[in-house]
């Protein structure tokens, strides 16, 4: 202000007028200042990490919820059947009406016998007929089942900062009835064959249903008193009995999977996925039961 | 230093509410995929050898009358309404493959409600199953002790460590066959 061109009476009014804080008084203020910026910077750092953690459990519970619901909708319904003999289809060709159709299984031990170009080496899987809304085939022929499976693979996908990262995934394959009949009429017509003439260009044919998965079991359930209830081999498979055992007597499915938040998929490296500690660490896991229908 | 404060406060406020959301959004996942499972083990129509049903009660999934209560489903016992208590916890299974983390019974108590349903800090999540006679006709006691639809309705109540009346509450039901 330019108090020099105010009149000497003013001037002396505005100088004994003029309000300043003392330098005490500024020390005060910043020092409460500085104490609740601390505060709040304190504050915004435990909000933080809890944010990222929420967003990590809630990632994993989105995967989780998608895979599961497919996952106990398609293996509650599997179309299998053992070999018949005596077929009462008789409008059938007798191939088509005794031949069996399977499901295959693999538990993770040795190798599987279908192909899976980036198939996570031990982990399980699943393939089977599915029962599905009927479509027409090219040939103008009704068909009214699927073919579906599970595994986990590799796959490179773009996070949300544009990086380009490989990761394992959970991945379902699926040809739809407008197009299985042609792989099972093979299936069905090669007595003895293998079932990788059924379960066809699994790579093609497959897309990621939940990502950053590193644990999938499918485990079928039996009264472990009696070892011979173990029937479910690596293979294929024509039928889940029941337990014969002395205490359970039912036929179960239990499947348990497992993922990693985003956050640490992008830093783990592949070789660490399935290792027991980081699993039990970083990874959310779910797993529940499914009942199958009875033989 | 106002205007500021004011501004943080508002924005900071925002977080309790993404984070609760975030926890609900993981205990409803959790609490479906128990009431399946459940679901499922009351569905098998053959589960125990010696008749009635299974339920697992503690973290180990082997099938050992230990790790599974035997519900009562025909006879005149299955007639009155019965009640499961479970508490979930989260450790690592080691009867599994890499041991991973998971939810699995902790305590179970069939019949009447125990203390630790209404206050305990150790779980993550309770469980109330109750198995109820659905279509229930007239006539002898026998005419509804084998043949009829139970209903079953699964309670799954959480943060244990709340007390009742403050937890979030999923409930699902479903129809099983009786034997």
């Amino acid at each position: 202000m330019k108090s020099f061109l105010l009149p000497p009476r003013t001037q002396a009014r505005a100088h004994t007028c003029s309000a300043s804080f003392t330098l005490i008084e500024l020390m005060a203020a910043s020092t409460v200042l500085s104490i609740i910026l601390l505060l709040m910077v304190g504050m915004q750092d435990q909000m933080s990490r809890a944010w990222s953690n929420a967003n990590r459990r809630s990632e994993t519970t989105r995967e989780a919820r998608a895979a599961a619901s497919l996952l106990s909708g398609n293996l509650a319904t599997l179309i299998l059947r053992p070999a018949v003999s005596g077929s009462q289809f008789s409008a059938l060709a007798e191939v088509v009406s005794n031949a069996p159709v399977p499901f295959y299984y693999f538990n993770g031990t040795g190798s599987p016998s279908l192909t899976i170009p980036n198939y996570l080496e031990g982990s399980q899987m699943i393939f089977g007929l599915l029962p599905q809304k009927s479509q027409t085939n090219a040939a103008g022929n009704p068909a009214d089942f699927a073919l579906v499976g599970y595994y986990l693979g590799s796959g490179s996908s773009t996070n949300v900062n544009g990086f380009v990262t490989t990761n394992y995934h959970l991945y379902r394959y699926y040809i739809p009835p407008s197009n299985a009949w042609s792989p099972t009429i093979t299936w069905l017509g090669t007595p003895g064959g293998g079932v990788e003439t059924l379960f066809t260009n699994i790579g093609e044919n497959s897309d990621i249903l939940a990502r950053n998965a590193c644990n999938l079991r499918i485990g079928f359930l039996y009264d472990s008193g009696n070892p011979a209830n173990n029937q479910i081999t690596n293979g294929p498979n024509y039928s889940i009995p029941a337990s014969t055992g002395n205490f359970y007597t039912g036929n179960k499915l239990a499947v348990e999977l497992s993922f990693y938040p985003d956050e640490i998929a992008q830093k783990l490296p592949l070789d660490q996925w399935t290792n027991s500690t980081n699993v039990r660490r970083y990874a959310r896991s779910f797993e529940f039961r499914i009942d199958l229908p009875k033989p | 230093m106002g205007v500021a404060t004011v501004a943080f406060t508002s924005i900071i406020a925002l977080f309790p509410l993404g984070l609760n959301m975030s926890r609900e959004s993981h205990e409803s996942t959790q609490a479906a995929l128990i009431a399946r499972s459940i679901l499922a083990d009351l569905q098998d129509a053959t589960s125990a050898k010696a008749g009635g049903k299974l339920i697992q009660v503690t973290g180990t999934n082997e099938f050992t009358a230990a790790n599974y209560s035997n519900i009562p489903m025909s006879g005149s016992s299955s007639l009155a309404d019965r009640f499961i208590y479970l508490a979930y916890d989260e450790s690592p299974r080691t009867d599994s493959f890499i041991s991973p983390t998971m939810l699995r019974p902790k305590a179970a108590a069939v019949g009447s409600e125990p203390d630790w349903f209404a206050k305990t800090n150790g779980p993550i999540l309770l469980v109330k199953v109750v198995i109820r006679h659905s279509f229930l006709i007239g006539g002898p006691v026998s005419a509804n002790s084998s043949a009829n639809p139970q209903r079953i309705d699964v309670f799954v109540e959480g943060p244990a460590s709340a007390p009742a009346a403050q937890r979030s509450q999923y409930v699902f039901t479903g129809l099983i066959p009786q034997t």
